[in-house]
């Protein structure tokens, strides 16, 4: 996040840990299949990341997103006011040069000088609003005074209180309407700015390879044109594009399941099982639109329109929602598996398993002190774990640093997992661990004391947590390739 | 409902049959076509023959089908076909004829879908139309101390958590976490091996977002206020699509318009889904999780013939006794009961109940039910088999039962395996499924303060 100050929020980390059915791929059970057509870089980051998108669509990604800022004039209409935490006072002060930097390294538009002109306008109007407060309060120590000495209610001097005083109710009644009024229509902007970038990212749109394991594939595995008789994916009455895994599939999609769950169960993550449906405000505190994205599913319901995500991201975040945590509860490691859906691969035919609009995943979540050095300790961390479990499975992969213009506002830095095709001689991606530092902790008010001694509920000066987080987005190209698969695992 | 043999003119036939290898399909055009022509097909004879009985049957089940209706619009149609018929030649006349045909004929199809299936003899139909007891498994534990329901166990043990959610996912939410979550793969992880290994079920993997058609077709109404199928805004997304509320729906959507050899029946199926169901009840039964909108589930489903009637009863029979073990494994004390023809639904012959006992409730509640469809959905679906490569394909009869709905069995446990320290036992049988952790207790750590500052 742009901003570190006296309130703090914890980083959050999510990482798709397992797309199963991406990992499927690999494995014997499904053996070789043509006629896919998968666009394999666009569309897993698409679903796993931000790093392919358009300058067109990133500004779809990173636009303003009004809701969880609650405007003054709504403020009656909703159950409760939400105002993010966005500590404009260093944002456009002392790290205003960073802010700077990372809107030019993201190739992102923002109006700086219109948002600094508009927050400097709140902070005179601030300062105006305590020297109104100011003078009321010397105001009702006078109308004390009055009262005690027991002077005439028309006495010259009472008026004169009087009057004062109603000038300087109606003083503040307008510069308060005049602040809200501004800040209306500088938090839709403030939203829309990105978070810092951590100073490995390489700038410009070419990602970086890490390192790069062995290609370990046999010829025989390459694409045979046979047809896979673990995947039924004629089904157009059911719907159109779809599959059912048959077969030995669905045995290997638990089998992966249960690997990674006893593998992260044993790293010491705590299991989390979330629903699968969100409120549409909920969506806009990851800084992108669903709707516009047709990423969601929209399922009428009596209570109110929900977004069919399942796992996701906001499963996280949103059982953190406007919470505190303990000090000593942190670092807080938790892990899912479940369904994931995505509106975007819905099709008229089957474009094979990584583009359908089901599927199930692992993904998992940090939230940890907010410290730079905690985030440098915790992200080399992670990122060891997801190579091991990769080298577990046995797969053939390579981790990618995802370059500044490929990153979405929200993120601080991020890497791919990319595993090896055989049958497309390339490394398709499969997973990202993403930091975002506190910048989704303070859109979502997720928090921990500041005073470790404090309790939670006893606390006051709150800090914003740390976080490692992946995102699901639409597709922005397609590029026909084969899946085969590399080794069997199981 | 009895196969019609020969067909019907209701339904055009369909020309293509699909094998359960794969072989000769033909292209993902041609089969769109195909599917475009599929109606469902129901025996007018036997209705026609019939009337009186399944106006009776109708009664009993207290369903709002009018067979008389049936019979109107019937020959209705017949007079419509024979007029066109006879007026030969083009003209304006014979295009209004045809289309009264094709609007009498969608009404009648309509109105023959909501006639519900024929009734097992056995099925309870006495005055105070309540369950008939099969079987009662285990007793009631008795207790020594205040017991607490499965929503302050959750909550105290940090495993459940229903409270400041319905701002973010919604009325009737929830999470699960660590035991809490842990118990729910174990009991899909325990259901799936007994089935797979034990029953030899094949594993499916389904779709959960599926055309309003396929519903129909296993006789789940997706319209009506009081419908408890979820719809997906068609603003957003065109096609008339659901959410599953079972995956009975897929399982029967992925054995549609296919022909098996009789060899190849019974089929035993199973699949693991998320289930989306509107529950539009407001009673005190939903609080916690007895009553949710979204949930985890096993489902078996079954195919077998229709050959001697007595296929699919034993299948039934097999359904049932897979419930019984399963439960019985788990430690609980359920009864098994014979449900009223009133409570059958439409698509069911025949349906039992399980119901667990739930102290926090100091009442029993439904953890599992089976259903004999006999060809009832098959003939919406066009579910068939052969004896050999020569005869006429006829409908099988398919059954479905639920060996494993995640939120209800959690219900069970926790209540009836609490002590009196507030932590939870976990059965046996579940153990290795997680981890060989044998006690939920409350946890040290993990504990959110909710705010809204």
């Amino acid at each position: 996040m742009i901003v570190l100050s006296k309130t703090y929020y914890p980083s959050t980390c999510i990482m798709a840990f397992v797309p199963v059915r991406h990992c499927l791929m690999q494995f014997d059970c499904l053996v070789t299949r043509t006629g896919l057509c998968i666009e394999r870089n666009a569309a897993i980051s698409r679903r796993l990341k931000f790093n392919i998108l358009k300058s067109s669509e990133r500004s779809i990604v990173s636009k303003s997103s009004p809701g969880i800022f609650t405007p003054a004039s709504k403020g009656v209409e909703v159950p409760f006011v939400i105002k993010p935490d966005l500590n404009l006072d260093v944002c456009f002060g002392s790290q205003l040069d960073d802010l700077k930097l990372s809107i030019q390294a993201r190739k992102q538009n923002a109006d700086l000088t219109e948002m600094i002109k508009v927050w400097k306008n709140v902070q005179e109007l601030e300062e105006m609003r305590a020297k109104i407060e100011t003078d009321r309060r010397k105001n009702r120590t006078r109308a004390k005074d009055l009262s005690k000495k027991k002077i005439m209610t028309d006495s010259k001097d009472v008026k004169g209180q009087r009057e004062e005083g109603k000038r300087l109710r109606e003083d503040l009644k307008k510069v308060n309407a005049e602040i809200n009024s501004l800040l209306d229509r500088l938090y839709p902007l403030a939203l829309s700015l990105p978070n810092q970038l951590h100073p490995d990212v390489a700038i410009g749109t070419k990602n970086r390879i890490i390192t790069d394991s062995q290609k370990t594939f046999s010829e025989k595995r390459l694409m045979t044109g046979k047809r896979d008789e673990s995947i039924s994916e004629e089904h157009p009455l059911v719907q159109e594009g779809t599959c059912y895994l048959q077969a030995d599939a669905p045995h290997t999609e638990q089998r992966i399941l249960d690997i990674a769950e006893d593998f992260l169960t044993q790293k010491g993550f705590t299991p989390l099982s979330c629903p699968d449906m969100v409120k549409q405000y909920a969506l806009d505190a990851l800084g992108q639109d669903f709707r516009e994205q047709r990423e969601a599913f929209f399922v009428d319901t009596k209570e109110s329109e929900m977004c069919l995500t399942g796992l996701s991201p906001l499963s996280f975040y949103v059982y953190y929602m406007m919470s505190v945590l303990e000090s000593n509860d942190l670092p807080e490691r938790c892990f899912s598996i479940g369904r994931s859906y995505n509106a975007n691969y819905v099709s008229e035919e089957f474009k094979g398993l990584h583009q359908q609009y089901q599927g199930n995943q692992v993904q998992f979540l940090c939230l940890f002190e907010n410290s730079y050095q905690e985030e440098e300790a915790f992200y080399s961390n992670l990122l060891e774990t997801l190579t091991e479990f990769y080298t577990n499975l046995g797969i053939t992969f390579r981790v990618v640093e995802i370059a500044s213009e490929n990153l979405l506002s929200s993120v601080y830095r991020q890497n791919a997992i990319q595993i090896w095709l055989p049958s497309i001689q390339n490394f398709v991606d499969v997973g990202h661990l993403t930091s975002c530092c506190d910048f989704v902790s303070r859109r979502l008010m997720i928090k921990y004391p500041a005073k470790p001694t404090q309790t939670a509920a006893e606390s006051r000066i709150r800090k914003y947590p740390y976080s490692v987080l992946y995102f699901i987005h639409p597709a922005s190209k397609q590029t026909p390739i084969g899946i085969s698969n590399d080794k069997s695992g199981f | 409902m009895r196969i019609l043999q020969g067909g019907c003119s209701l339904c055009r036939q369909s020309s293509t049959v699909t094998s359960t290898s794969g072989e000769d399909r033909s292209s993902s055009m041609d089969r769109k076509n195909i599917f475009k022509s599929v109606k469902p097909d129901v025996d007018m004879n036997h209705i026609l023959n019939n009337i009186d009985a399944i106006a009776r049957n109708i009664q009993q089940r207290k369903g709002d089908a009018d067979v008389h209706k049936v019979v109107t619009l019937w020959k209705e149609l017949k007079q419509l076909k024979e007029k066109l018929q006879s007026s030969g030649g083009v003209g304006v006349s014979k295009d209004s004829l045809k289309a009264q045909v094709l609007e009498t004929e969608q009404l009648l199809l309509e109105q023959v879908c909501a006639l519900p299936n024929d009734t097992h003899p056995d099925t309870p139909m006495n005055e105070t139309d309540e369950p008939r007891l099969v079987e009662e498994i285990g007793v009631k534990r008795k207790f020594d101390f205040p017991i607490k329901d499965h929503a302050q166990l959750g909550e105290n043990l940090n495993i459940i958590r229903t409270k400041h959610l319905g701002h973010i996912t919604g009325h009737r939410s929830y999470y699960l976490r660590g035991a809490g979550a842990q118990l729910e793969r174990a009991l899909v992880k325990y259901t799936l091996e007994r089935l797979v290994k034990r029953h030899n079920f094949q594993l499916i993997s389904v779709p959960d977002i599926i055309k309003a058609n396929v519903f129909e077709g296993c006789g789940m109404r997706t319209e009506g206020l009081h419908t408890q199928v979820y719809k997906l805004n068609p603003a957003y997304h065109p096609g008339n699509l659901c959410l599953a509320g079972t995956a009975e729906v897929g399982l029967a959507g992925y054995l549609m318009n296919r022909t098996f050899h009789v060899d190849e029946l019974p089929l035993r199926l199973a699949a693991v889904s998320r289930c989306f169901r509107a529950e539009t009840t407001h009673s005190s039964e939903a609080r916690g999780l007895f009553r949710v909108h979204q949930f985890t589930k096993v489902e078996m489903f079954g195919v077998t013939s229709g050959e001697s009637s007595n296929e699919s009863d034993d299948f039934f029979k097999e359904i049932v006794a897979i419930q019984r073990n399963l439960f019985a494994d788990l430690g609980l004390h359920f009864q098994i009961l014979d449900m009223p023809a009133h409570d059958l639904g439409s698509p069911a012959y025949r349906k039992y109940d399980v119901e667990a006992w739930m102290p926090g409730r100091d009442s029993y509640g439904e953890i599992s039910s089976a259903s004999n469809c006999t060809d009832y959905q098959s003939r919406r679906l066009r579910i068939k088999y052969r004896t050999d490569g020569n005869s006429d394909s006829v409908y099988a009869h398919t059954l479905n039962g639920t060996a494993c709905a995640v939120p209800r069995l959690i219900i069970a446990i926790l209540e009836n395996y609490q002590d009196k320290d507030g932590s939870v036992r976990i059965p046996d049988v579940l153990q290795p499924y997680m981890f060989g952790q044998k006690v939920i207790t409350r946890p040290v750590r993990g504990h959110l303060h909710h705010t809204r500052l």
